[in-house]
């Protein structure tokens, strides 16, 4: 079966790299031909692994990125590694940053409803599984195993890019990307919810 | 990026949901990002004005000579452009932003990434189609992925070659949301053409089949632009719905299915050493199962069920602050009506 890309992926495959020029030279329309064919992947990837406030995240990513472009050197393929490259580190900090509030017993007003949800018989007949199921579905997975499928199928860099990335070998990344993608077309998931 | 190692589960729902098409939801924040990008722009656009000036600022930088403080201002962008481009020129090999002397090639490569960029937007199928570029014969060629509107059942394919006969009328129909959280409301939009020219004027109704019932019913109406289109709001969704759009004359649209997110709240109240968390759910029915888990570590455990009274609300009864705070989770079980919906909270530590 023929891979399947989105709409902007398919327009963008052939001129993001116009687009990063142009951005690079002040033109908004190229900045925005970028934030826009990889803001929904960055916002994907960081619902895995960006804690309870990916957009913020994916805001700080962004303005690192603003910030840095001129300086940055490479075509659209280094500026994705260094996009998700910048976000891995601002979601490592805002984890850290999290894990020092204090917590409270506090009803969540809605935030996860849209999140984290699993698919009934009855919904997968109706439609296809979505995107919002398949994340939550990824999260039940080990957080270094969820991270390798993130960058590899979500972010959609290569097998050396995430290996590079997460600091570890292409074998290595292939070998946990199927692992767990094996383990998750098994039965959505390992054995996150255990009946005592 | 090539997909070899990922080609054994290319089929598989998951795979295919992560890599969906984009939501518009994706795309909220827009304007705060194209705001981030304009700050950063004032230092930029100055610079490339004064490398315009091109010989000045060389003349500028026989006279500065390269100081220590030179370099060290270069890297701060503190110094005139012209100055800047002699400094960049001395230390191009160190890691530092392109120089503006680099700015024409610049400009050149992006003259033809973006000449690069058009002759792939051609091959990239969109609606309406672009004129070819050249009036001499080319090579056809297969248009890239889009997300198409849903056809109707009764559209014929596309055919590469012409197809003589008269086109049967045909609606596409589209939904703004295939999730929408209870009380959400949709947009079906549309469009009812014969071939490739509009039907404008023709009265449209958006129809709804509840989840459980049999029989569809309209809830919304409204008639053709002159360019064909509608664009209709379903009433409040309470439940899962299957919608589509049907003409006066008995032209039916494809369906398309939207299920609705039930929303959860949690309250406590002491009792003892205890708390008792109520949860309520809005869009949940009598019966329906709830589903307590505790994290230990990166797992959740399932330790209680429940299931909604007639006021819609369940209770769990957990132990009060301890040695370390405590995560929860209550999940509602999906039933054919609606889908399944969480909400977490946490019992602090002492």
């Amino acid at each position: 079966m023929p891979r399947q890309r989105s709409t902007q992926e398919a327009v963008l495959e052939g001129d993001l790299d116009a687009a990063l020029l142009r951005a690079q030279a002040g033109d908004e329309a190229g900045f925005l031909t970028l934030w826009r064919a990889l803001q929904p992947m960055l916002l994907r990837f960081l619902r895995v692994y960006g804690g309870d406030a990916p957009e913020d995240v994916a805001s700080d990513t962004w303005l690192q990125v603003v910030r840095d472009l001129q300086g940055f050197k490479g075509d659209a393929t280094d500026f994705r590694r260094w996009l998700f490259t910048i976000a891995r580190h601002r979601a490592i900090d805002a984890g850290r940053s999290r894990a020092r509030r204090p917590l409270a017993l506090v009803a969540d007003t809605g935030s996860l409803d849209d999140r984290r949800h699993e698919p009934s018989a009855e919904e997968q007949v109706m439609a296809r599984m979505s995107t919002d199921d398949a994340l939550a579905t990824l999260r039940t997975l080990p957080a270094a195993q969820a991270e390798l499928v993130a960058l590899r199928v979500l972010a959609d860099l290569d097998v050396a890019t995430v290996a590079g990335i997460v600091g570890s070998t292409p074998g290595a990344v292939r070998v946990g990307v199927h692992r767990a993608l094996r383990t998750l077309a098994q039965g959505h998931g390992p054995k996150a919810v255990q009946v005592p | 990026m090539s997909d070899d190692d990922l080609t054994p589960f290319l089929d598989d729902p998951l795979v295919q949901a992560l890599r969906a098409p984009v939501q518009e939801h994706e795309l909220a924040g827009e304007d705060a990002a194209l705001s981030m990008f304009r700050q950063s722009l004032p230092a930029r656009r100055r610079r490339r004005a004064i490398t315009r000036a091109g010989v000045t600022g060389a003349g500028i930088i026989l006279g500065l000579g390269l100081s220590g403080g030179v370099a060290a201002a270069y890297t701060t962008d503190a110094l005139p452009d012209p100055v800047q481009n002699a400094v960049h020129a001395a230390l191009d090999p160190l890691p530092l932003p392109a120089p503006p002397t680099a700015h024409a090639r610049h400009l050149r490569q992006v003259a033809r990434a973006e000449r690069r960029a058009e002759r792939a937007a051609a091959r990239v199928a969109t609606h309406p189609p672009s004129p070819p570029a050249r009036s001499g014969p080319r090579p056809s060629r297969t248009p890239a992925a889009v997300v198409p509107p849903v056809q109707s059942n009764t559209q014929p394919r596309p055919s590469a070659s012409p197809t003589p006969a008269a086109p049967k009328p045909s609606m596409t129909v589209a939904v703004s949301a295939a999730r929408v959280p209870v009380h959400g409301q949709v947009v079906l939009a549309g469009r009812l053409t014969r071939g490739t020219e509009p039907l404008p004027g023709h009265t449209i109704y958006a129809a709804e089949l509840p989840a459980g019932e049999s029989t569809w019913r309209r809830v919304s109406s409204g008639q053709t632009g002159s360019d064909g289109t509608i664009s209709l709001t379903v009433p409040p969704l309470t439940r899962n719905v299957r919608l589509r759009l049907v003409t006066a004359q008995g032209l039916v649209s494809r369906q398309v299915a939207v299920v609705v997110v039930p929303k959860l709240t949690a309250t406590s109240a002491r009792s003892g050493n205890e708390r008792v968390v109520t949860i309520h759910a809005d869009g949940g029915r009598p019966g329906d199962e709830l589903v307590l888990l505790r994290r230990d570590g990166t797992a959740w455990t399932r330790i209680a069920s429940s299931s909604l009274a007639s006021d819609s609300t369940g209770q769990f009864v957990v132990p009060g602050p301890g040695a370390a705070p405590v995560h929860y989770l209550v999940r509602l079980v999906a039933t054919a009506r609606h889908t399944a919906s969480l909400v977490q909270f946490a019992v602090p530590a002492r």
